[in-house]
């Protein structure tokens, strides 16, 4: 399907981009017929590579933060590790800990009781 | 010249893909008519509505494998439009990932095509794009992009 406008729109909108750089944008452009109107026909061809300009900046930048998000989620998931394991070598170190305690207690009960033996 | 196709939709939680995928298609011309949606149950709404009697349904959908916050992934969705709403509709998943697994699966659910999602999708569509035609005619054997 094919749009059409009149020739007053036609000549506003080329007014509009002569004066302000502002060219019509979207998927739009692709549907209006230019007829044979040559300069109308070059405003559409400006505004169609305006516009694909636009989009191609967009897609740079929208991958970019995919990206950016993609090592943001792998760094998360990075530090999620790290926390499980510091957790893990924490209740390593705290048995190890009660441990050597227990061992200390033992030893000092031992070394009590040797000392008493020989009185 | 290929053509444009009518209308696509596409099925992704991801917003940021969304616009990827919209630029990619009007960059090249692929389609004027986009419509893009983050949730599988919304769409199997949509395609239960469509089943009625609709004449936007689209011509084309794309679903991404794993839709985050939906009530079932992709292939379910897939099966669901295929089996359960028959649209008739050209529809693949589109993903990040390409396990031999879920491809059969896809497969089996009615899938006609798998795009992987890359840093570099355009390359795909366009080629997904060429062999538009075969899916449409129901020709072309199911494909793996990637």
């Amino acid at each position: 399907m094919k749009i059409n406008f009149c020739q007053e729109d036609i000549d506003k909108l080329i007014k509009l981009a002569n004066e302000r750089n502002i060219y019509i944008e979207g998927n739009i452009i692709k549907v209006i017929d230019p007829l044979d109107n040559e300069l109308f026909a070059s405003y559409l061809l400006k505004a169609k590579e305006e516009d694909q300009s636009k989009r191609k900046k967009r897609l740079e930048v929208t991958k970019q933060v995919q990206q950016q998000n993609k090592e943001l989620e792998a760094k998360a998931a990075e530090n999620d590790q790290l926390m499980d394991d510091l957790k893990v070598a924490l209740s390593d170190a705290d048995a190890a800990k009660k441990a050597a305690l227990d061992d200390l207690d033992l030893l000092q009960k031992r070394t009590q009781f040797e000392l008493i033996g020989r009185e | 010249m290929n053509e444009i196709i009518n209308s696509i939709l596409l099925v992704d939680d991801e917003n940021l893909f969304h616009l990827v995928f919209e630029d990619a298609c009007s960059l090249l011309d692929i389609t004027l008519d986009l419509r893009s949606l983050t949730s599988a149950d919304e769409a199997a709404n949509m395609f239960e509505k469509w089943q009625k009697g609709s004449t936007d349904k689209p011509e084309c959908v794309f679903v991404d494998l794993n839709i985050i916050g939906s009530s079932f992934d992709g292939i379910e969705l897939v099966r669901k439009i295929n089996y359960e709403y028959g649209n008739g509709v050209i529809i693949g998943i589109i993903s990040s990932s390409s396990d031999q697994q879920e491809v059969g699966k896809a497969i089996q659910a009615g899938a006609q095509f798998w795009i992987v999602k890359s840093d570099d999708i355009e390359p795909r569509l366009e080629d997904f794009r060429k062999d538009y035609e075969g899916y449409k005619n129901r020709t072309a054997p199911f494909k793996l992009y990637q």
